[in-house]
């Protein structure tokens, strides 16, 4: 079936309380053929925001569309274009390659069995062993490896390269750029792994305390956040509105700032460092703001 | 649905260790030499409680497997994630019908003599047996998980231990089956639709959210 | 094609690859006509993210070093040799402007700055 839409993902309003925590109007849209990292802290919302993506839980309120359709109308449709990588791998220790194989050309129509092998056979994944003795690298490039055998259009991955070493991260990068050369494919991912996403990402969006606080195309965030390095006694001259949030330590003040050539021209003395991903998060986490706003 | 199926067939066939299959065997033949003709109710009795518990078997292993967050993204809709559970159980009531089958036919062999009754008993609780147990089990397990509805299981099985044993004596176990004939026809009937109820019940307690 | 970016640089990585993509034709290694790369591929092989060669090929396009045809991929233009004399010129002009500025900003003569051009011409 063709699908037409402009948006892999569209998440609109999105709400949901637990005891402990909130989303707290969560919106936000993924356009076709981009890779958008998701970041945030642990506990920050992102596993939450995935699952309403999903269709996992019931929101309090909000308008989630995937390819511009509704579960309640086009569940299945949605499903057959969906592939999804969690962090736990889900599969049964007792089964192995072949029969995944087998399983799966049952479970979805567009099952594609030479790519599976293909991806199989390059990754050098024993066939005939049970998959609960693969190392977690070896798990999790095979749940990638069975999502994309299944042939969706949109790729959603929570945290699946957690606990990775650079070897097998880089595999499964690779397999995403690959899955990406085709502009009908879309990646939805979420890392902690920044450092990942400040590679191959089109777009970022971060998350914190069940809010988006900032979703842009990664190059822009890079180019435009900076950090601003004072004396004490500087740090008084600093405008409070030029600060996004600050950090103070033995000798200096850090101020992240979102316009890096704006600042570097105001304070022409003072040091406007980059700021990676992790820097800005950071800053969010455990940066303090001048009384009165709050982040 | 299909998709399902060979999963669970597939985790199921791969965890039988041809140890359990043999002392199934000897337990049973001690049985039938040691109370014949009824012996081979007790042994159908037996074979179709342990056929019922499967589903609580496959149901666990998903558990383990964290496959039921994974699933619910299948485009699978739940009449048929829940469906296959009932399959399976089907299928094994058939699978016991025919083991008793089998064993009939091996006493008729050996001790060259058949009683009606005994056949037509053997027959029934084969096959209803699995049934009215899947049909308890399967909504308990997935409302209340594996552990608590093996627990919850474990008193519907009581009183099917007591009848079994206290019909040791075979001749009486007969006669009294003779008498409550008809009723036995009944069950067939009433298994079925109480398979029926229960995989609707099951639909309507089958949690498509985690939360 | 050479193509090689660098995270140190203060130069944004899309105009890393266009002057770099300029310079490969503009030393022939890239002839007019022949195809380069398709954007996703270019930002695979590079792991960097669409967007950014997405721009510098917009770029590209609309100085005229390459051109997109529908449903077949990205050629370099065909130019002429005026064309890149032009880029050429445009380059010297820069770094002129560049030394002038200096020499301005440090009273250096005009004079003297055209002998330094007319040595380095005869070397």
């Amino acid at each position: 079936m063709e699908l037409a839409y402009d948006n892999a993902i569209e998440v609109k309003g999105l709400n949901k309380k637990y005891k402990n925590f909130k989303l707290n109007n969560v919106s936000f849209n993924i356009p076709k053929g981009r890779i958008v990292g998701f970041i945030g802290q642990n506990g920050a919302g992102k596993s939450t925001t995935i699952n309403a993506i999903l269709n996992l839980v019931e929101k309090d309120s909000g308008d989630i569309k995937l390819f511009g359709m509704d579960y309640s109308k086009n569940s299945m449709i949605i499903k057959e274009n969906i592939g999804v990588v969690f962090d736990d791998f889900n599969f049964h220790d007792i089964l192995n390659v072949k029969e995944l194989d087998n399983i799966f050309k049952r479970l979805y129509s567009k099952w594609d069995a030479i790519l599976y092998n293909n991806y199989v056979n390059s990754f050098g994944l024993p066939k005939n062993q049970n998959i609960g003795t693969f190392s977690k690298g070896m798990k999790m490039k095979l749940g990638v490896i069975i999502a994309l055998a299944q042939k969706p259009k949109l790729l959603i991955m929570d945290e699946a390269t957690t606990g990775l070493d650079v070897g097998a991260r880089n595999d499964i990068l690779d397999l995403l750029l690959e899955f990406i050369q085709d502009e009908e494919h879309t990646v939805f991912f979420s890392s902690h792994i920044t450092n990942d996403l400040e590679k191959i990402a089109d777009y970022i969006l971060i998350i914190h305390d069940g809010e988006i606080i900032i979703y842009d195309e990664k190059d822009k965030i890079i180019e435009n956040f900076g950090i601003l390095k004072s004396k004490k006694t500087d740090f008084e001259k600093i405008d409070s509105e030029d600060i996004v949030a600050f950090r103070r330590n033995e000798f200096s003040y850090e101020c992240l700032v979102s316009n890096k050539e704006k600042i570097q021209n105001k304070y022409p003395k003072m040091i406007v460092d980059n700021a990676t991903l992790d820097d800005i998060l950071l800053f969010y986490i455990k940066g303090e703001q001048n009384a009165g706003n709050s982040l | 649905m299909q998709g399902i199926l060979y999963k669970d067939f597939s985790v199921l066939l791969k965890q039988i260790k041809p140890v359990f299959i043999l002392l199934l065997i000897a337990a049973i033949g001690f049985i039938i030499y040691k109370v014949p003709h009824f012996g081979v109710v007790i042994a159908s009795m037996m074979v179709g409680l342990t056929v019922g518990m499967i589903p609580i078997y496959f149901i666990q292993s998903d558990e383990q497997a964290n496959w039921k967050k994974y699933e619910l993204t299948l485009p699978v809709s739940k009449f048929s994630l829940v469906g296959s559970k009932y399959l399976v159980q089907i299928m094994g009531a058939v699978f016991t019908v025919l083991f008793s089958i089998i064993v009939l036919i091996l006493e008729h062999l050996i001790l060259k003599d058949v009683n009606l009754t005994i056949v037509k008993t053997s027959l029934i609780l084969s096959f209803v047996g699995p049934i009215f147990l899947g049909s308890f089990i399967i909504p308990l397990a997935i409302k209340f998980g594996t552990q608590k509805a093996r627990f919850m299981g474990m008193p519907l099985l009581f009183p099917l231990v007591f009848m079994i044993s206290s019909f040791e004596d075979g001749n009486i176990a007969i006669n009294i089956l003779n008498d409550y004939n008809s009723f036995l026809l009944l069950s067939i009937a009433l298994s079925l639709i109480i398979i029926l109820v229960s995989y609707f019940f099951s639909v309507s307690l089958f949690k498509d959210k985690l939360s | 094609m050479n193509l090689i970016i660098t995270n140190n640089s203060t130069k944004p990585i899309y105009e890393q690859i266009v002057q770099q993509i300029k310079e490969n034709i503009m030393d022939g290694s890239l002839k007019p006509g022949q195809p380069i790369m398709s954007m996703r591929k270019l930002a695979s092989e590079l792991h960097i993210s669409v967007i950014t060669v997405q721009k510098a090929y917009e770029s590209l396009q609309r100085d005229g070093f390459i051109e997109t045809v529908s449903g077949k991929g990205t050629y370099v233009s065909n130019y002429n040799i005026d064309f890149i004399q032009e880029e050429h010129l445009r380059r010297v002009e820069i770094h002129i402007e560049e030394a002038v500025q200096i020499a301005l900003e440090n009273g250096i003569d005009v004079e003297k700055i055209i002998e330094l051009v007319r040595l380095f011409y005869s070397t």
